[in-house]
């Protein structure tokens, strides 16, 4: 036990309290295992049982409250990177497991190879003896005073649900407990050993209780003790063995000289899910293949493919700062929700408007780009293609060039388009 | 050769340049497209990136993946930085690097997930207890987040300490070209490594010293702790050591920010206008307008404030404009507050709602002038 305890020291918990036989059995059982104390952390937060990091002679991190677990899964999936194995150990009470309980669910079902420890002795003890989640339901504490109303989490049913492989509960006075400690320690996956202890500064203090009364609780709430669950569960927080690279940034290359030189700027609007911001995104690539600089900003509401969606573009042939648009040279409409989305500012502005023949509000070159609703992106590479046609900026070829990836269709949607041939 | 690429993509691509390996990350507008890409890019450079449930299994994750020694990130915008709180003031205390990418949106609560701002200024500032800060970067540009990102982690290594990276939505989520020959990164730099003898986990010399490094897992055994603590890590609280280690935690980022500065400054003649992020954009271009009539400082470095250095630039101007997209002009105030400004004037130029306009900012200009 030396190798790992600090049996020099003495400990801070109350007289008859579990922490203790818990912390040693801990150290006996890393022991036994022949586990190198530095290749083990235990990870502690607040609370009694946090103050039980010092006593180790293993790497120890002390946490906030709640976020052991957290910081113990994060320390395990770097060994994705890393590539070593050290056996993370958490040492959290009721309290902690309260507040942290979204990371140990997590960590169970992410199945990260860590241990938890969870001290249950019914209520937060550094704090003043409070109720915690883990509570029996007519316990009495600081803060239930009539009896805790609330049933107890049932923290290993709970995890069992989310797939965690090994999970335990034991008292801390079993004589087993070692032997549950070695064999979650031993086991390659995550695991859960709750131990239930009494809290003798405030659970005594409040309520009748000895082994046979936790006994009692225990069958009350239909909790049994032993290893409940053993299974094997696929890990995947390792290291992969494979060949890594450089990632690199794509670059775009002028091939095509640019028709017309100067600043401009367009808004197109129509629906999401209709193509806009990737036929914004087509146009934008073009004019860099024909020296542009452009900036492109895209809007659209939450639920992504239904109700409006804006591509703002800027072209120049310097670098852009600015890249808000005072007044779009150009509108392009493809669409009523696009139309409703921009009419009051189109009121006040002073712009070419291209729009779809269905938009009978406003006037402007309208053709019939919804005729190629059924094509993906039909409608706005259709509109953007007639664009061309009315303001060749950019070469139609390098256009067609950006699109030839999506297909024979979409490029023939662009001809038919650009040659105003609807 | 140009590259077409958002600001979030750029933070991204830049982060892995300068080293970052883990990243944990939770959805959110306009942080989202920085998850997207670490998730994609991380596991191809032999990184690891992964979802977590909420901004404070995030943070936590990458505090642990940091605590063995993996250059640590995640982003997150206003709603999630609140849940991390709690755990960056912890990375401060454990001397945990991490770098956390802020990426503003507008208003308080939930606020407007697509509208940019720069609100969140002062809220990154003092987001930690016991009257302490962290070094807050800005980048000016889709072009300059390349360089400001990795030498914000570049900071936090260094120093050991989380960075906030403060960020818009307006650069995240734009799309720009950017020229391949401006694209450029500082030297990257390693947290220094412990080796030797009667290893302490904070052991330092003086106090803006920062502890030399050793990870959990390695050779010398570790104890962190959030909690007050002597050199070794020591949970203690009545022990001159420990405010000492109190005060070490403070001036080894106050005292050493100064050689972290990055900015850009154009000089002028009467007057100076002070602008960072997106926003300095516009500066720029109502520079070129007013023909060089005012100087303009872009900072990058925004807290702490670099006081040698602005009182140094400052001197020679009469007029300080500080040009900003949030409600009160919080800049404007951190700067006051930081005594640099002297007797100077003040004129703050702020608006929410939208981009400040190069127009806007002359129209001010001129009637100050």
């Amino acid at each position: 036990m030396d190798r790992f305890f600090k049996t020099e020291l003495k400990l801070p918990y109350c007289k008859g309290c579990g922490h203790p036989l818990v912390l040693r059995a801990l150290a006996q059982s890393l022991e036994e295992l022949n586990i190198d104390p530095l290749k083990c952390v235990i990870i502690t937060d607040i609370g009694c049982v946090g103050l039980a990091d010092r006593y180790f002679k293993t790497h120890s991190v002390h946490t906030l409250h709640g976020r052991s677990t957290g910081v113990a899964a994060g320390i395990k999936m770097a060994e994705n990177v890393k590539g070593d194995d050290l056996k993370v150990i958490v040492l959290i009470g009721d309290g902690g497991a309260t507040i942290g309980l979204l990371h140990i669910v997590e960590a169970a079902r992410m199945n990260i190879d860590i241990k938890v420890l969870l001290h249950n002795n019914f209520l937060y003890g550094m704090t003043g003896g409070q109720h915690s989640a883990f509570t029996p339901e007519k316990f009495i504490t600081r803060t239930t005073p009539e009896g805790n109303p609330f049933p107890s989490l049932d923290i290993i049913s709970l995890l069992s649900s989310a797939n965690a492989p090994f999970l335990a509960r034991c008292f801390a006075q079993d004589k087993n407990l070692k032997d549950i400690l070695k064999e979650a320690i031993s086991l390659k996956g995550f695991s859960l050993i709750e131990i239930i202890e009494i809290c003798t500064g405030y659970g005594a203090r409040f309520n009748k209780i000895d082994l046979n009364v936790l006994q009692e609780i225990l069958q009350k709430e239909g909790k049994k003790k032993g290893i409940i669950k053993k299974e094997e569960r696929e890990y995947i927080f390792e290291k992969k063995d494979k060949e890594f690279k450089e990632i690199n940034l794509s670059f775009i290359k002028k091939e095509y000289e640019p028709l017309l030189k100067r600043d401009f700027s367009i808004l197109i609007a129509g629906s999401a899910g209709e193509g806009v911001q990737f036929s914004g995104e087509i146009l934008a690539k073009s004019a860099i293949l024909s020296g542009f600089y452009v900036t492109q900003k895209n809007d659209n509401p939450i639920t992504v493919s239904s109700g409006f969606s804006t591509s703002e573009l800027i072209f120049s042939e310097k670098e852009i700062n600015y890249t808000g648009i005072e007044n779009p040279d150009f509108v392009i409409i493809t669409s009523t929700d696009g139309y409703l989305r921009i009419k009051d500012k189109l009121k006040k502005w002073k712009t070419k408007i291209i729009a779809d023949e269905s938009i009978k509000e406003i006037d402007g070159e309208k053709r019939n780009f919804r005729k190629f609703k059924n094509i993906r992106s039909g409608i706005n590479i259709s509109a953007i293609s007639f664009f061309l046609k009315i303001y060749p900026f950019i070469s139609f070829e390098s256009f067609l060039n950006s699109i030839k990836k999506y297909g024979e269709e979409l490029m023939n949607v662009a001809k038919i388009s650009y040659e105003d041939k609807f | 050769m140009k590259t077409f690429i958002s600001g979030g993509e750029a933070i991204g691509f830049s982060a892995i340049k300068g080293g970052i390996r883990f990243y944990a990350g939770y959805p959110i507008t306009p942080a989202s497209g920085i998850y997207a890409y670490m998730i994609e890019n991380l596991p191809k450079v032999g990184g690891f990136a992964v979802g977590a449930s909420d901004e404070i299994s995030a943070i936590s994750y990458c505090i642990g993946a940091s605590m063995r020694g993996l250059k640590s990130m995640t982003a997150t915008s206003a709603p999630g930085f609140s849940l991390m709180i709690e755990s960056i003031g912890y990375a401060l205390m454990t001397e945990t690097p991490v770098l956390i990418v802020l990426c503003q949106r507008m208003g308080p609560s939930t606020g407007a997930a697509t509208s940019s701002s720069q609100g969140d200024l002062l809220f990154s500032i003092f987001s930690n207890s016991g009257g302490y800060s962290i070094p807050v970067f800005s980048p000016s540009s889709i072009k300059d987040a390349f360089y400001t990102t990795v030498h914000s982690i570049n900071v936090s290594e260094i120093l050991r300490t989380p960075v906030i990276l403060l960020t818009e939505k307006e650069i995240t989520m734009t799309y720009e070209t950017i020229d391949k020959e401006e694209i450029k990164f500082p030297e990257i730099h390693e947290r220094k490594y412990f080796d030797g003898e009667n290893f302490k986990t904070y052991y330092f010399k003086e106090l803006h010293d920062v502890p030399p490094f050793s990870p959990v897992g390695g050779k010398y055994r570790i104890m962190a702790t959030g909690s007050a603590h002597d050199k070794e890590g020591f949970l203690k609280k009545d022990d001159p050591e420990v405010i000492e280690v109190l005060k070490h935690l403070n001036e080894k980022i106050v005292k050493n920010i100064e050689k972290f500065n990055i900015y850009e400054y154009y000089e002028g003649k009467e007057n100076l206008v002070i602008t960072y992020g997106v926003t300095s954009k516009s500066v720029i271009d109502a520079y070129k307008k007013l023909k060089n009539e005012v100087g303009v400082l872009i900072m990058k470095l925004l807290y702490p404030v670099p006081s040698i250095f602005m009182k140094e630039t400052l001197k020679k101007y009469k007029k300080i404009f500080v040009v900003e997209e949030n409600l009160t002009g919080q800049y404007a105030d951190v700067l006051k507050m930081s005594g640099i400004l002297e007797n100077k004037e003040v004129i703050k130029i702020n608006k929410i709602g939208d981009l400040i306009s190069p127009s806007e900012i002359i129209e001010v200009i001129k009637k100050n002038g």
